[in-house]
């Protein structure tokens, strides 16, 4: 093809996104498909009289703290049960259970709860699924057979982090990126051959992020101590950002915008924002006052949308400027578990299970709608997709409000 | 006078273990000898960290004495620090049942007869002078890299070499690995199209605060360290932090002192630079122009010579370009992790010690290189590790893999960026002539004077 004809398709392709209807949108992969923690959905409603919502169905998925993922109406998540950690493919239109695949794992609840931290990637005919031991799962996303399994730890040869892997599986063109290892390691997804390692240091929580417009195309992975951008052919560092957290505990996914990336971890780590060139990043602010513990920010018409704060001592939900840092408002005593953002509204889970619904506002915090949705603590974020909010658990009640106008 | 040249005995040490080599591969032994009596006999002339790092008070099995002993017996031990002298000796009796001959002076080892083999891992300005004289004295040389402190001192190294037939190989054993003989026969067999550009990822030296003159230890003939580097007073400070032990100007962070080494830009671009030059297939040529694009010093400079005696001296960022003649590129740089990246017009690959990654890699798995692919590159032996490539090379008295004129050329790349450092400015290079053109002041860091008594004589 030559490259005007390439350049049409590829217009012609645009045109085709732009005009197709925004109201469905399958939230198939970790953050979104945007991979930004964003759903282009706006036309859905949250118009809950005396608040309470309608719940499409409820599931019990076991413990854990996974995220779901959808795909031609079906609900993907993990969850520990008995023993083992089962993935639950779920329909999405009445909750029963498509098919089910399990695991041997340990709950290893030292520190926490326990059970699975890792969202399964739905590609195609395919499910990505990675247990905190480092085994990866390719299964038929119709029936739940497994295509192949690997254990990328043991072919890398690398140390676990120590909660276990946590991030979600990352498919690039014919290859899966793995969080694991000092610098991460890539896998063919067709047999889950091992491509490259990295080093055997401690890897971090986060999920790797494709580094835009990088020729040839690179990616960041949060390790133990820092962010390391690499290229996704050969492995080859291009430059690594030192970022030591207590516990080595790097979880949020690096956000990157217009050639500037933000950075941010909790235990009193705080953030910074840098400007990405050809050389190493060039710190442009940091901050202690957004400390994204282990939910990543999200990005929304030039202001970051996040939890600031350690989880246990409870966090603090806040806006802050994207260019300087500046915080712009601050809400301290809503106990946020988790958040989701769509159609231009946050949706905040609440750790005791309350979903609130505010304008995405530099503003203000100003909820227009609140319901109480699930007993229990939830840690995990919210997802909207087709029309539906799910909201999980940790002890595995997954839920599915029905937000279709 | 303390430098008199011994000749003498020059071709004539080797002949008792040569006869026994002979039969050896009569009777088709890849290597080794046939009994205790015909191995090698070796005298170890600097036994620091790279020798063996139990002889510096360390409990590790680092360096490179326990390879080599299993192939020979250090039966001479030689170190200007008598401490470590002391337990060179005692290591090398343990391994041998005999105790070494030891001694502070080297020449000791040069005279010795019984001694087939040197190997030499002293600091870097000692390396031309040692390996020199011995090779002079009949020996086989097995020398630690970077090869030399300057580019003149490779051009006698590899002049000596040729006429006293002597083997010698540098101790840069990835040209031993595996990962990076795959990577020169995927090049050599066209899989990356035409290779443009090898990018060197080497790192960066490291910082210290002013180290304040200080008392060498009891156990160190400090002027004889110094060799022939121009004399100055010691230097340590201990750390203060859990990070460092200390800085000094002595044993192993001699690496960060320009007057006797390269900083990074050898120390790992010995490494790195020698397997780019390689696959770039520039090993009997150079480049013609070297450009320093971004260096930084820790210390100022002035017309190349660091103007703070009291700190480490060496490049801790830099970016430094070489271009040969037909264009093709060699990039130095301390950033970008470590290893090299091949990029040609069909392909990419990166290689590095742990991983051989790219596309034309992935590719082998459909496309396999021919059977004797890695053979071909290795010089026409079988895989083996550096110190048996070395040993088979001292009975088939062809070169090593690590042979010296093609380190010289690589090593030539690797000091050139150094002198453009120094003197920030870029330099052309006439890589016939081997001189800098057209910048004297330049030119005459190619060379540098010794110390009166440490001169070398050919």
């Amino acid at each position: 093809m030559n490259t005007l004809v390439r350049r049409a398709v590829l217009s012609l392709t645009i045109v085709a996104f732009l005009l197709t209807p925004l109201s469905a949108e399958d939230w198939f992969r970790w953050r979104g498909p945007n991979l930004d923690g964003i759903s282009s959905e706006s036309d859905w409603d949250c118009d809950w009289p005396e608040g309470k919502a309608v719940i499409a169905w409820r599931a019990s998925v076991g413990i854990g703290y996974s995220s779901v993922v959808i795909a031609d109406g079906r609900v993907f998540t993990i969850g520990h049960v008995d023993g083992h950690d089962v993935v639950h493919a779920i329909h999405e239109s009445d909750g029963t259970i498509a098919w089910r695949f399990q695991y041997p794992a340990t709950l290893d609840d030292r520190d926490f709860e326990g059970g699975p931290t890792s969202t399964p990637t739905v590609d195609g005919e395919q499910v990505y699924v990675l247990s905190r031991a480092g085994e990866l799962f390719c299964l038929n996303v119709g029936t739940g057979e497994s295509i192949w399994q690997q254990s990328v730890a043991e072919q890398a040869d690398v140390r676990l982090p120590g909660w276990g892997c946590s991030a979600a599986p990352l498919v690039v063109g014919d290859r899966l990126l793995v969080n694991l290892g000092a610098a991460g390691a890539v896998v063919d997804k067709k047999t889950g051959e091992l491509i490259w390692s990295s080093e055997d240091r401690e890897s971090g929580y986060a999920t790797p992020v494709v580094m835009p417009d990088s020729n040839p195309p690179a990616a960041i992975f949060a390790s133990g101590k820092a962010y390391v951008a690499v290229e996704i052919e050969t492995g080859r560092q291009l430059w690594s950002e030192r970022w030591l957290t207590s516990f080595n505990c790097n979880a949020a996914d690096p956000i990157i915008s217009e050639r500037r990336m933000f950075l941010s971890s909790g235990y009193n780590r705080g953030a910074a924002l840098f400007e990405l060139g050809k050389e190493a990043p060039k710190l442009i602010w940091k901050s202690k006052e957004m400390k994204n513990q282990i939910h990543g920010s999200i990005l929304y018409e030039g202001c970051l949308y996040g939890l600031d704060g350690d989880m246990e001592a409870g966090a603090r939900l806040r806006c802050m400027d994207w260019k300087t840092g500046e915080v712009r408002w601050s809400e301290d005593d809503l106990q946020p578990g988790g958040m989701t953002l769509a159609g231009g509204r946050l949706i905040l889970l609440t750790e005791s299970g309350e979903l609130l619904v505010a304008p995405a506002d530099a503003e203000v915090w100003r909820p227009i709608a609140e319901t109480k949705v699930v007993e229990g603590k939830c840690w995990t974020g919210p997802v909207l997709s087709n029309g539906r909010i799910y909201v999980r658990s940790i002890q595995g009640e997954l839920v599915c409000i029905d937000c279709r106008s | 006078m303390p430098n008199q040249l011994h000749r003498r005995q020059a071709m004539q040490a080797t002949l008792a273990w040569a006869g026994a080599a002979v039969l050896a591969n009569r009777t088709e032994r890849a290597h080794g000898f046939l009994n205790a009596n015909d191995r090698p006999r070796i005298g170890a002339v600097g036994t620091g960290s790279r020798w063996y790092q139990k002889a510096t008070g360390v409990d590790s099995q680092y360096g490179s004495a326990p390879s080599m002993r299993q192939l020979g017996d250090y039966t001479a031990i030689c170190d200007a620090d008598a401490y470590r002298v002391g337990l060179a000796s005692g290591i090398a009796k343990e391994w041998s049942g005999a105790a070494p001959k030891a001694s502070a002076d080297y020449r000791a080892i040069l005279d010795d007869k019984e001694i087939d083999i040197v190997h030499i891992s002293t600091p870097d300005h000692w390396h031309a002078k040692i390996a020199i004289e011995a090779m002079l004295a009949g020996k086989d040389v097995y020398c630690e890299k970077p090869m030399t402190l300057t580019i003149e001192e490779g051009r006698l190294m590899s002049k000596v070499c040729k006429e006293t037939k002597r083997v010698c190989q540098i101790g840069t054993q990835q040209r031993s690995n595996p990962k990076f003989i795959q990577a020169i026969a995927l090049i050599r067999a066209g899989r990356l199209g035409d290779v443009k550009k090898a990018t060197c990822s080497i790192g960066g030296a490291p910082t210290s605060p002013e180290l304040p003159i200080a008392e060498p230890p009891k156990t160190l003939d400090w002027n004889l360290w110094q060799g022939p580097a121009a004399e100055t007073p010691f230097r340590y400070l201990a750390g203060s932090n859990g990070e460092t032990k200390s800085w000094s100007r002595g044993h192993y962070e001699f690496r960060w002192w320009y007057e006797y080494s390269g900083g990074k830009l050898t120390d790992w671009g010995a490494h790195h630079c020698d397997i780019a030059t390689w696959g770039l297939g520039k090993t009997e040529t150079g480049p013609v122009s070297v450009d320093p694009v971004m260096v930084e010093h820790p210390v100022e400079f002035k017309d190349g010579y660091p103007i703070d005696e009291s700190r480490y001296n060496t490049a801790t960022k830099f970016l430094i370009n070489s271009t040969f003649a037909d264009g093709k590129e060699i990039e130095l740089r301390h950033d970008q992790g470590n290893g090299i990246l091949f990029e040609g017009t069909k392909g990419r690959i990166f290689v590095n010690r742990g991983r051989l990654t790219g596309t034309p890699v992935d590719d082998l798995k459909g496309n396999p290189l021919p059977a004797d692919a890695l053979k071909s590159v290795y010089k026409d032996r079988e895989l083996t590790d550096h110190f048996r490539n070395f040993m088979i090379a001292c009975q088939d008295r062809n070169d090593p893999i690590s042979d010296v004129h093609s380190h010289h050329r690589a090593l030539t790349t690797c000091h050139l960026a150094g002198i453009a450092a120094r003197m920030g400015r870029k330099l052309k290079w006439d890589p016939k002539a081997e001189k800098i053109v057209g910048d004297e002041q330049a030119q005459a860091l190619v060379d540098r004077e010794r110390r009166k008594g440490f001169e070398i004589e050919v």
